[in-house]
């Protein structure tokens, strides 16, 4: 059985409890080793609280890996976390109680539209915010404290369209967009219908509504197939995605739907049903449990959790343990932003690095759902 | 090397403390193992009572949900009813039992027919691959699925599948319940309910954010255990605080059930009653030893008492102060015969005083007669020295007449004096120098004289050879080194050094032909060895402005 990038982490834990151990042994034993403040901010409550606590899980279940292996540099994690409740001001305030209560970075936020609202104080501040899933554009280009494991809209949507036009030979398609999360939603379709249009395609027809509100997904759909589409593009979160796709099979329509990795959770198979087996979502990790660090995690998530582990738990798991790895390079007097943008760190499947931006450089699979569980497109 | 003994009131005050502190600390120990035993008991079982008042409520709360389902499935037929009953159906259970957040009916493909609120984006959907509908698939009975946020009112819900033939009847189930008990449960404040889905995800605890976002906490180790099956009344540690806890498990939903007490609040009963008893148990000792000394005074008093009298015997009063001895037989018997005994002893002391005084007036009688010998052979000496015309014979008869005068002067200093044994220096030796300066042969000399002599105690045996050596010293310097017309000095001292004795005798005069001292050549060089000899002594000779004799004895003898 190959070896993962899982067992390294692992085997990397024990050098750092070793290294711990040595340091102890020959330098100032007596000091009380204070915790390692690390704060979580994301959108935990509510109807769209879901994908976010999966999320938290993941960077929970690092955590308690990190620490159950002596910590960093003998120094536990202690792990603040904050509900932004999917508003800016609490988000502003999430952060905010963070940085009081001493963390040395945040791992946040899950959404775009959160991790904008609190940047401005996070930039003002130098407090580092480490997002683990948010990707819109208006976040990336800018030499700042906000830095994303996440591949950027750009490349996402430019994936998606690539594979929609090369692989499914599509020409045409209609969106659909939730407005609750514009910044993310408007920026990814601008981006994919850039390159869709690029190579030859054509975005027929947008139309938005607001997840916030009480939404009639069959009129929605009604509208979308107006243009009689060859396929549709879904920008909104698993559960109105899964809505989507039930409605569209009711309307006895059958075609390709293109999602984004907004939806790409379990509830998206739950509330989905059979009419989800021909999405296809750009996103992170080959999905082949069997081969690779993932496929431990999904175990170890499993275990922990009693619940099916997705790729948000282990993008939460990995920006976490990369955040670990940081602080454990940090040199003395050395800003957390320079570590992160200066070393390279063990992902699950890949060694990740950032550019100048705080982005990180990662490889993106399109997904799909074949009996019930997300797998690559290409196998 | 021996252990230094103890006073008896201190051995005493020992024995009373640990006859009394120890019993009532056994005392203290036995009633707080029973208080603590029983306390607990009635602690663990409240609790105990408490989470399985819970228990029943939750499971009455899930058996009216299961029978209220059972009915409206029983009552519902998906192959002969039209949708618009089915709706009817739905409505109205939804309205009459508001535990139901929305009601359902699936086919058996998992298409939604009908729905209650109604919900056109549920209408036709399939829900083929939600968990209960899959479980209810395949077990063909009612099926509760794992809790879950609903995504329509944001809240803790559980969705349950009750089979109907041919299809199923979905409720999802508001949790609000739960909060409510747990409300109730927490109102005290001392008691707090913890309950979590199958998954170890919170639903209730009286943080209601972090229900709402989620919290899992199978980490902890009692929640997994609950949900392994192992259920009772511990004491544990819960995220960091230790708790007594009573844990069950919710069937058929799987939830753990945890009714948590603070340990602090929990025994706080059981902390207050040891506390009492061990502030009755200090005042108890504190009283204990109080008594324990006036006790140990009480026991004692009579035999300081008695020691005090033997004191006064022991310094030779021998009719001392009657003790109070009227409160144990025993003492009052030790000091009769103590008081008895020193009667005996001033008895003996008396007739040994009289004894004593009888020898002594006895040695001084024998003294004072040879010294009137003696003064009787030096009148007659004297006689017959103013009838010798032979210078030689003149002068040897002088030198005896001063030998006698010293031996005579011993015994008179010995009966003259209250100590019949020993000669004091300090007064014998100035007075021998005195009487040789008024001698007729000497008295127109000019001599000066410088005595210090210690106080140093002879016996008799060593006082005579030391009075006649000084005898021959002073006779020799006073006819060698001096001439009638000329002014000598005569130093004279004496102390006791250590094991020594030690006198210097000198002169200013002429010095001596020490071939004279050392050959003993003359009759009284002759006579001062053979007396420094007898003594075990020495005598030295040095000529340093003028002559000086030094004379150790040793003071086996001298006091």
């Amino acid at each position: 059985m190959k070896k993962g990038a899982y067992t390294l982490i692992r085997q990397g834990l024990h050098f750092f409890s070793l290294l711990v151990l040595s340091v102890l042994l020959f330098g100032s034993c007596s000091a009380t080793q204070q915790p390692v403040k690390v704060g979580f901010a994301g959108q935990l409550s509510g109807s769209a609280g879901t994908p976010s606590t999966v999320v938290r899980n993941g960077v929970i279940l690092a955590v308690e890996h990190i620490n159950a292996n002596g910590g960093i540099d003998g120094r536990s994690i202690e792990l603040l976390i904050e509900d932004d409740m999917g508003e800016a001001p609490e988000a502003r305030q999430a952060d905010t109680d963070l940085y009081n209560a001493g963390v040395e970075v945040i791992v946040g936020h899950t959404t775009s539209e959160m991790s904008a609202a609190g940047l401005s104080f996070c930039n003002e501040h130098e407090l580092l915010l480490v997002s683990p899933t948010s990707s819109a554009e208006y976040l990336m280009g800018k030499d700042d404290y906000f830095f994303t494991l996440y591949p950027s809209n750009r490349q996402l949507a430019k994936a998606l369209a690539e594979f929609a036009y090369n692989e499914l030979q599509l020409r045409e398609t209609a969106a659909l967009i939730d407005e609750a999360n514009k910044l993310y939603t408007e920026n990814y379709y601008q981006e994919f219908k850039k390159y869709f249009e690029r190579l030859g395609g054509r975005v027929e027809s947008k139309y938005t509504y607001n997840s916030l509100n009480s939404n009639e997904f069959h009129l929605l759909t009604g509208q979308l197939m107006s243009t009689d589409p060859e396929s549709v593009l879904v920008l909104a979160a698993s559960l109105d995605t899964a809505l989507v796709a039930q409605q569209l099979f009711k309307r006895g329509v059958s075609i390709p739907i293109l999602g984004c990795d907004w939806a790409a959770y379990q509830e998206l198979i739950e509330q989905g049903g059979p009419y989800v087996e021909h999405i296809y979502i750009p996103n992170l990790y080959s999905s082949n449990r069997h081969v690779s660090a993932y496929g431990e995690l999904y175990q170890e998530y499993q275990e922990r959790f009693r619940e099916k582990a997705s790729v948000g738990a282990a993008i939460g798991y990995e920006t976490m343990w990369l955040v670990a790895q940081a602080l454990g390079m940090q040199a003395t007097n050395t800003p957390l932003k320079q570590t992160l943008l200066e070393e390279r760190f063990e992902g699950f499947e890949e060694t990740i690095s950032f550019n100048a931006y705080g982005e990180a450089q990662r490889k993106i699979y399109i997904k799909t759902i074949r009996n019930g569980e997300f797998v690559n497109a290409h196998e | 090397m021996s252990r230094k003994p103890r006073f008896l009131r201190s051995v005493l005050l020992d024995h009373l403390l640990l006859a009394s502190l120890v019993p009532l600390l056994l005392l203290l120990v036995a009633v707080t193992i029973l208080f603590n035993s029983h306390i607990r008991d009635s602690v663990f079982s409240e609790n105990s009572m408490i989470s399985a008042a819970i228990t029943r409520e939750i499971d009455t709360f899930l058996q009216h949900i299961d029978s209220v389902g059972k009915w409206v499935a029983a009552q519902t037929d998906i192959t002969e009813e039209s949708i618009a009953e089915m709706q009817m159906r739905l409505h109205n259970t939804v309205l009459m039992f508001d535990a139901f957040e929305s009601l359902q009916i699936l086919d058996e493909r998992g298409v939604v027919l009908a729905t209650s609120p109604y919900n056109t984006n549920l209408i036709g959907s399939n829900q083929s691959s939600q968990e209960y509908f899959r479980k209810a698939a395949e077990s063909g009975e009612v099926v509760w699925s794992s809790s879950f946020i609903s995504p329509y009112t944001g809240d803790p819900t559980v969705a349950v599948a009750f089979p109907v033939d041919p299809g199923y009847l979905v409720g999802n189930i508001r949790l609000k319940r739960l909060s409510y008990i747990g409300t109730q449960t927490s109102s005290s404040g001392k008691i707090e309910l913890v309950i979590t889905n199958s998954q170890g995800s919170l639903l209730v605890h009286p943080d209601r954010d972090l229900i709402l976002q989620q919290e899992n906490i199978l980490n902890s180790a009692v929640v997994r255990k609950i949900l392994d099956g192992e259920t009772g009344t511990l004491e544990t540690e819960f995220r960091g605080r230790q708790v007594l806890c009573s844990t069950s498990l919710i069937k058929p939903t799987n939830w753990a059930v945890l009714v948590m007490q603070g340990k602090q609040s929990a025994f706080a009963l059981l902390r207050g009653m040891i506390i009492s008893l061990v502030v009755l148990m200090l005042l108890a000792g504190g009283l204990s030893v109080a008594l324990a000394y006036f006790s140990r005074r009480r026991i004692v008093k009579p035999i300081v008492q008695l020691m005090e009298t033997i004191r006064e015997i022991a310094e030779g009063n021998y009719r001392p102060a009657e003790p109070e001895s009227d409160n144990y037989r025993e003492i009052q018997y030790v000091s009769a015969n103590m008081l008895h005994m020193a009667e005996q002893i001033a008895e003996r002391e008396l007739q040994l005083k009289r004894n004593l005084h009888e020898k002594e007036v006895l040695v001084k009688e024998v003294h004072h007669r040879v010294k009137n010998n003696l003064q009787l052979v030096l009148s007659i000496l004297n006689l017959k020295y103013t009838s010798i015309t032979d210078e030689a014979v003149k002068n040897a008869m002088y030198d005896n007449i001063g030998r006698i005068y010293t031996i005579s002067q011993v015994h008179e200093q010995l009966y003259s004096s209250h100590n019949l044994a020993e000669i004091d220096l300090s007064t014998y030796l100035p007075s021998l120098l005195a009487y040789l300066l008024t001698l007729e042969k000497y008295v127109s000399y000019n001599v000066l004289t410088d005595v210090q002599v210690e106080e140093v105690l002879l016996n008799i045996d060593q006082a005579i050879p030391v009075g006649l050596i000084m005898f021959e010293l002073i006779s020799n310097s006073l006819q060698h080194s001096f001439s009638d017309d000329s002014t000598g000095r005569i130093r004279l001292t004496c102390r006791r050094e250590a094991e020594t004795v030690r006198i210097h005798i000198g002169d200013n005069g002429n010095p001596f032909d020490t071939k004279l001292f050392q050959e003993a050549d003359s009759v009284g060089f002759s006579i001062i060895h053979e007396l420094v000899r007898q003594l075990r002594g020495s005598i030295s000779y040095e000529n340093v402005d003028g002559n000086r004799f030094t004379i150790l004895i040793p003071t086996a003898g001298a006091l």
